[in-house]
């Protein structure tokens, strides 16, 4: 790896990060790469507020976090970013709030908007990878133009139920989310049955997947869907294709 | 022949179980087991299916229809997902 223009670690870098430096094919370059590294995490919710912490306990560079309005009672089951004295106050200050208590060498920059056409390609370009954790499909068809337009990978993170689904996008190499799904779906409703468990699982497996992609450790889920049955406890590994007529990545 | 149809997420709420056994004659398609699904589930199926993912095993297929099928095939119906 040519590291020389990859950040040095601190001795408290070191000490934080010891555990998963241990990582026999992560280690110190990796913890380096990830120091140089920024997200964007769209809304911190249920699965963008798991994914956010995690990535931000595994001491990301800098993180956006982009996520409109004020948190609600109905929200805690699963948004456990949040915290119960935060009801009314804006979500994405609160997450920053929590998230610098947590580690704060990270630099998080707090969007109170979600991600939409008008802020999306800015968004998207002052970050190296985009976790989709959006609720509804008008963001996420937003932010899978501007990464696709962009080249920049996008770990897509989904929950209903009891289950969950987690696919990375490779702009050129994989399907894109409009690939997959062309148009809004007009069954899928903003809100939805769900358990907290079911969020906190899907958004930690994407940080996971941002980290594998960002270091260049193991195999991401490239062309590949993660299909998860809480109910039955099964967890399967699809194989997903490109649309070559695709609107937004077609050949 | 028989297929395991699974479905997932919506499309397990529409139709009300996870999992269902269909009957099929040889050499049928996934155009034609879709086409019996909305017989069997209705409008709701028709709608839930133009949006769902098709997977033949562990396999995505195009829905239509080319892909034939084979006894003991198991079909996932996926319907869109998000987060939150």
């Amino acid at each position: 790896m040519n590291d020389a223009h990859l950040p040095q670690l601190t001795d408290e870098d070191r000490a934080m990060y010891e555990w998963q430096m241990w990582v026999a094919d992560f280690g110190e370059d990796g913890q380096r790469v990830l120091k140089r590294s920024s997200v964007l995490v769209s809304r911190c919710g249920g699965v963008g507020g798991a994914a956010a912490t995690y990535l931000a306990a595994a001491g990301i560079g800098r993180l956006v976090l982009a996520h409109a309005g004020n948190l609600k009672a109905s929200d805690l089951h699963r948004q456990v970013l949040m915290s119960h004295s935060a009801i009314g106050m804006p979500r994405a200050d609160c997450a920053q709030r929590r998230l610098r208590e947590l580690n704060p060498h990270v630099e998080i920059e707090a969007v109170a908007a979600n991600v939409s056409d008008e802020n999306a390609a800015r968004l998207v370009g002052g970050v190296d990878l985009v976790v989709d954790a959006a609720p509804l499909f008008a963001e996420r068809f937003a932010m899978n133009r501007a990464a696709v337009a962009q080249r920049k990978p996008m770990v897509e993170a989904a929950m209903y139920e009891l289950e969950a689904q987690l696919t990375t996008i490779i702009p050129g190499k994989t399907p894109c989310l409009a690939c997959l799904h062309p148009a809004d779906p007009p069954a899928w409703k903003r809100q939805f049955p769900v358990f907290g468990a079911v969020s906190g699982m899907i958004g930690s497996l994407a940080a996971m997947e941002a980290i594998k992609v960002l270091c260049g450790l193991g195999e991401p889920l490239a062309g590949r869907m993660l299909m998860c049955n809480l109910r039955e406890m099964s967890f399967r590994t699809m194989r997903i294709q490109r649309n070559p007529a695709c609107a937004v990545c077609g050949r | 022949m028989k297929i395991l149809v699974e479905y997932h997420a919506q499309a397990r709420a529409a139709v009300g179980s996870g999992r269902e056994s269909i009957e099929l004659g040889d050499g049928a398609t996934v155009r034609q087991l879709l086409d019996r699904l909305t017989a069997l589930h209705g409008d709701a199926m028709r709608a839930m299916l133009s949006t769902s993912l098709i997977f033949v095993g562990d396999e995505q297929v195009k829905k239509d229809g080319r892909v034939d099928l084979s006894d003991g095939d198991v079909v996932s119906v996926i319907s869109p997902i998000s987060g939150g």
